[in-house]
């Protein structure tokens, strides 16, 4: 197939979409779809709805957990702290997210981008809803706020053009209302450029909707 | 190669709108491209590094880079825009890759540990935010039992079509035809996703 540029009835005659979810595909074939539904919004909007569905009867199978942070040879887990006080307050340092490598890599164009800016946040709790407000970042045009369990699974991401996000409670699982969370916030540029990073904030577990 | 199905035929199909690959007739801004692309990107690098911060890395630089060869007028026509993105994303990729892959080997020397392998899907669910899965499966949730059984056998235990006319003694013509009124009727019963929250857990 990589001598054949696919369009949308191979696609849907090969079953190609599938056999790429299941990792089957030559890595030629695989790399045909993946330059396909990069100009292809119909076989990319399948191919979203596919990992999503994918995603969601996992934890519904009761199979054995499918997400994983594929770090090599280190737990994931290990990045992320254990569950402490209570919401705080805190002022952070952050910078680009680029690995060394791809700074120095010739290929790389351009100035670094990224820059050290503190980022000013504050997480509290209410009956109601986690709030999480910062102070604007020049330059960003967006923030990309998420909440972290203790072994690294996004609970929730919003990104957003103003400088606070409340999550009402029942937007989280039972389960991940009896953890710890984590908030990180990310002021983006234009081009999703990360221009500043908070820390983690904790927040304490929220117990069951009040 | 996969081999084509010779039992699928057009009047199997309800009739959809067949769009094909979208050609923008203007070179887009930079923020119209983070929002068409971003997504994309993370799939295609999730799937080749098996994580999805690598994947966020991989799509940061290579909006970067397509960024700057859009202010620079290196490219020429709309229509090749998104062979140049998946071209662009392709090389930072192997990069990157090719970067791990010597911190990891350096990292086996000191400990002695394998890698570890996951199932390349693991890595693309992995995109998914918790609250989405949540919404999905309550959406789910709300269909009967057989539209809900069809959809888990084409997308958790990945059968084909024919496969899943075999085990529901059907045609695969008829489980094509019962996928996508499912698929549907889920699509009314999934919640809007949040402002800023498009399907794959990155906004917009």
């Amino acid at each position: 197939m990589a001598d054949v540029e696919l369009n949308c009835d191979l696609v849907d005659a090969t079953d190609i979409e599938r056999a790429y979810l299941r990792g089957t595909l030559t890595e030629a074939d695989a790399e045909a779809f993946e330059a396909h539904y990069f100009a292809c919004d119909r076989c990319w909007a399948s191919l979203q709805r596919a990992i999503e569905q994918r995603a969601a009867f996992s934890g519904m199978a009761e199979a054995p957990a499918t997400r994983r942070w594929i770090s090599r040879g280190r737990a994931t887990q290990a990045r992320w702290p254990l569950a402490v006080a209570a919401s705080i307050v805190l002022v952070v340092a952050a910078s680009s997210r680029l690995t060394s490598d791809l700074r120095r890599s010739p290929a790389a164009d351009d100035t670094e981008r990224g820059r050290a800016t503190a980022m000013t946040v504050r997480a509290s709790t209410d009956a109601n809803a986690l709030v999480l407000t910062w102070l604007p970042v020049h330059g960003a045009e967006r923030y990309r706020v998420r909440l972290f369990a203790p072994d690294g699974t996004v609970l929730i991401e919003r990104t957003v053009t103003d400088t606070i996000v409340g999550i009402p409670r029942d937007s989280l699982s039972a389960g991940a209302r009896a953890r710890a969370a984590f908030w990180s916030v990310d002021a983006l540029d234009a081009t999703r450029q990360s221009l500043a990073r908070s820390s983690l904030v904790a927040v304490t577990p929220l117990g069951p909707t009040r | 190669m996969p081999v084509a199905d010779s039992s699928v035929g057009p009047a199997d199909m309800p009739a959809v709108p067949q769009p094909g690959p979208a050609a923008p007739a203007a070179m887009p801004s930079e923020g119209e491209l983070a929002h068409r692309f971003w997504d994309r990107i993370r799939v295609f690098a999730a799937r080749r590094l098996g994580n999805v911060e690598g994947a966020e890395d991989v799509a940061q630089e290579t909006l970067r880079r397509v960024g700057h060869a859009l202010r620079t007028e290196r490219i020429e026509h709309p229509p090749a825009l998104a062979a140049f993105v998946f071209q662009t994303a392709r090389h930072v990729c192997m990069q990157l890759h090719r970067s791990k892959a010597r911190e990891h080997r350096a990292l086996e020397r000191v400990s002695g540990d394998q890698a570890t392998h996951g199932h390349p899907s693991d890595a693309l669910t992995a995109l998914i935010v918790d609250e989405r899965r949540m919404a999905v499966r309550t959406a789910l949730a709300a269909l009967d039992r057989a539209d809900r059984e069809l959809l888990r056998l084409a997308y958790y235990d990945q059968l084909s079509a024919d496969e899943i006319a075999a085990r529901l003694n059907s045609t695969p013509g008829a489980v094509r035809v019962r996928k996508h009124r499912a698929l549907r009727r889920l699509a009314d019963h999934l919640v809007p996703a949040s402002a800023g929250n498009a399907l794959l857990a990155s906004g917009t």
